[in-house]
Formats: structure tokens, sequence, C-alpha cells
């Protein structure tokens, strides 16, 4: 597990290092050159800039190429999937599949892809210029921005689980009181996206276990790992981009920590719109698998 | 030698106490100055605690 | 206690110091500057050797549980601060400012090198993340 974060940190944990020794080099000269110290805090900003805005748009682009890689898959496989289903007949209005829903789910996917992700990045643009000129804020427009997507997120999980529960046959599994103080903890702790996280989940949680019937345990379990790596990845180094926010708020200078403050929510606001992504690649993963079970039973 | 988590807040509250004593005593304009040596001591401070506390799983 | 004793001795010096100046004002103006330089140095040392060292030493004993360099280095580098910041205004005052902030520029260089040695490690420590 220690190693699994050490590689997904390694680069970002390389980029902060680095901000924290510039840091100290900029209270350094600032100590000698007082006079200098408009100067030393544009260079240091500039430093900053440079180093740790490349993890964030990296993550970026990994949730676009992930997007843009699913709404393909599912671009070519839908006409075979729903092909199929009308010949596999009635077996599927036993679960609560319907091919609407499987629609429905990617086409948030390409919101995603065309939207969502561009908006975020100009949310990030936003902040950044905002601090860098602060006589000119777009801090509203970047709030705005943000709360926007995740108010369009949260209004995407909510149809999905209104899908999912209206046939009644998932409603069964996960939400057990086991798991209620857990997500309680997540609710409070993860900022902003925290009630979404565990919503979201309950809902893929719900569905799967239905789907379990079908397709064995641990089959489940190694779709949820794969469709939950990216995310977890993004949650994580959102928590880093403001733990180190919070750590070096004591000597730094106000606007470095206000950037890698910006962009840790704004990486969070990409860790839910990437939940989007997972539940829409469990869905359609588990939907392919159950198709093809019931084909190869049938015959 | 490992630094608890006490030692860490008695530092930082004694820094911050020491340094506060100490910009009473210079003169107001200067006091700007000062800071960054002030913001230095903290940051090394916070550092080298950070890096006691969590340097067995760090390196 | 050493500093209360000394206290009330250094504030009649001062006002014997001021007087003696005022007096050297009315006798010989022309000596003024460099009388005043004189006393004004003078006057600074007796004063850093009775109250600002004992004062630092006491100051210092204070923060005892502070791990070691910490506190000295603080209590230091604010004394040489505040009086490098105090001769460079003398010399300032006396019309030589470039001068001033020279010196109180090698000052702080000088302080910083103080520092140099923690920075340095930390440096290293962190460094030793990257390369790893």
């Amino acid at each position: 597990m220690i190693s699994f974060i050490e590689t997904i940190l390694g680069t970002v944990l390389s980029s902060f290092v680095i901000v924290i020794i510039s840091t100290f080099m900029a209270l350094l000269v600032d100590f000698l050159f007082p006079s200098f110290s408009k100067w030393t805090r544009m260079i240091l900003i500039f430093i900053v800039v440079i180093v740790v805005l490349q993890p964030a748009f990296e993550h970026l682009t990994l949730i676009r190429d992930i997007a843009h890689s699913i709404s393909m898959m599912f671009i070519s496989i839908y006409p075979i999937l729903t092909a199929s289903m009308i010949a596999a007949g009635g077996a599927f209005s036993m679960l609560n599949f319907q091919p609407a829903m499987l629609l429905f789910a990617n086409g948030a996917i390409v919101l995603t892809e065309r939207i969502l992700i561009p908006l975020l990045t100009g949310a990030l643009i936003f902040d950044l210029v905002s601090r860098i000129l602060p006589a000119v804020p777009f801090t509203k427009m970047a709030d705005l921005i943000r709360t926007t997507l995740l108010g369009a997120v949260s209004a995407v999980v909510a149809a999905y689980s209104i899908f999912i529960t209206v046939g009644g046959t998932m409603s069964w599994a996960l939400t057990g009181l086991a798991s209620e103080p857990i997500k309680e903890l997540i609710r409070q702790n993860v900022p902003l996206i925290g009630s979404f996280m565990t919503d979201s989940m309950g809902t893929i949680g719900r569905y799967s276990s239905g789907a379990s019937v079908f397709a064995g345990g641990w089959l489940i379990s190694a779709i949820w790992t794969v469709a939950l790596i990216p995310s977890f990845k993004t949650l994580l180094t959102a928590f880093f981009y403001r733990w180190t926010a919070a750590l070096i708020e004591p000597f730094a200078n106000e606007d470095i920590t206000g950037i890698l403050d910006d962009i840790g929510r704004t990486l969070f606001v990409l860790c839910a719109v990437s939940f989007l992504i997972a539940f829409a690649f469990i869905y359609t993963a588990l939907f392919s698998i159950i198709l093809v079970k019931l084909i190869t039973s049938m015959k | 030698m490992r630094l608890g988590n006490g030692i860490f807040l008695i530092g930082v509250l004694l820094i911050t106490l020491l340094s506060s004593t100490l910009l009473l005593l210079l003169p107001e304009e200067t006091e700007e100055d000062f800071m960054p040596i002030i913001k230095l001591a903290m940051g090394i401070w916070m550092i080298q605690s950070i890096f006691n506390i969590f340097g067995h799983s760090l390196s | 206690m050493v500093i209360d004793d000394g206290l009330m001795i250094i504030l009649v010096q001062s006002i014997v110091v001021f007087l003696i100046l005022l007096l050297i004002s009315f006798s010989v103006p022309k000596l003024q500057p460099l009388l005043y330089a004189a006393i004004f140095f003078y006057f600074l040392f007796h004063l850093l050797n009775t109250i600002v060292f004992p004062f630092g030493k006491y100051f210092v004993a204070l923060f005892e549980p502070l791990p070691e360099p910490f506190a000295k280095l603080l209590i230091g580098s604010a004394i040489l601060f505040y009086v490098s910041e105090l001769i460079a205004k003398h010399i300032s005052e006396a019309g030589y400012g470039s001068l001033a902030s020279m010196t109180h520029f090698a000052v702080k260089i000088a302080i910083l090198t103080l520092w140099m040695q923690q920075t340095a490690t930390l440096i290293d420590l962190l460094s030793k993340l990257i390369t790893k």
C-alpha cells in the first residue's frame, strides 16, 4: 500500500520539494534585499506555477484521455450491445438494465470529455491569473465554474441512482448499518465532494451487488478497482496539494499557498468528475459481462 | 532521535513567543525587514520536525 | 536581578551623555560630529555590555526547552540586526547613506551565514527526497 502511494506521489512529491526549497530561497533573498521583494514574489510564483501546475495538468489530461477512450469504446460497442439485448429477449427484464440507462451513462462521459474537463481547466487558469495579479481577480468566476460543475455532476449521479433504484431489484445490500460510520467519516473529511463520494459509491455498490449474482464477486471487485484507481489517484494528489499548502503556510508567501490550495480544490472537483467516468465504466463493463454470460448460458 | 508530537508543538509555540517578543523590542520600521528570519526559523523547525515524525516511512 | 540594577544607572548615564553632547555642540561646534560619533559608539558598547548581552543570555535561558540552535540563533540575529540598523542609521545621519546601507547589507549576509548550516542540512534532507 505504501509503495503504491509512493509511486503515485513520486513525481508530485519531488515537485513539492522544489516548491519548499524555492520558498526558503525566496526568504533568504527577501531578507537580503527587502526592496526586491516584489520581484522575488513574481519569480517565486513563476517557479511554483511551472513546477506545480504540471502534475495537475497531467491529471486533467489523464482523466480526459480515459473519458475519450471510454466514449470511443462505447460508441463502437453500443449497437452490438443493444442488438444482442433485443436478441436475448426477456432475460434482461429481471435485472434493471435499460438501454436508455446505458446511453445516459455514456452520454455523461461525452459530456465530461467535451464540457466538464475544459471548464475545469478554465477554472484552474482563472484561479492562477487572479493569484498572479490580485488587482484583476477572477476568483468568483472560478468558484462559479467549480460549483456549477459539482452541481452538474451530482445531478447526473442523482439521476443514476433514480434509474437504478426505481426498478427496486437492486436496492438490497451494502446499505447496511456497518458502512454508515465509514460514510460519515468520508463525508466529513473530504472537503467539497465528501458527501457526493459516499452517495455515488453507495449507488454503484447497490448496483454491482445486484449484478454479482451473475458475474462473480472477484470480477466485480476487479472492475471496481480498475474503474476507481484514477479517481483515487486524483483524490490523493488533491489532498497532497492541500497538505503541502497547510504545511508551508507559516513561512511561505500567501500567494503560493493560495495557488496550491486552489489547485487542490480544482482537483477535488476533477475527482468528482472522474467518479462519473468510473460509474459509467462499471455500468458498461457489468452490462457486457452479464450479456456474455446470458448468451453463453442460453446456448 | 525521534521527536514526538509534543515537542513539535512546544517548538512552534516557543518560536512564536520568542519572535513576537523580539518584534516588540525591534523598532517598528525594521519589523518587516526582520520577518524573513523568523519565517526561516519557523520553516526550518517545521520541516525538520515533520521529517523526524514521518522520517521512518519516507526514507 | 542584574538587569534591574544596571537599568537605573544606564538611564542616568544616558542623560549625562545627552548633557555632554549639548555641551559639546555649544563649546566646540566644529568637532561636534566626531565627538558625537565617538560618544555614540562608546555608549553603544557600554549599553550592549551592561544590558543587551545579559538580557540576551537571560532570554536564551528562558527558552531553554527549544532545541539547541533556534533560540540562540533567533536572539543573536535579532541583536545583530538591531545593532547594525542602529549603526547604519548613525552613519546615514552623518550624511553617508550609501555606506550605511552597504554595512547593513554586509551584516545581513553575516546573519544569514549564521543560519546557513541549518538551511543546508534542511536542503540536503529535501533533496534526498527528489534524488531518491
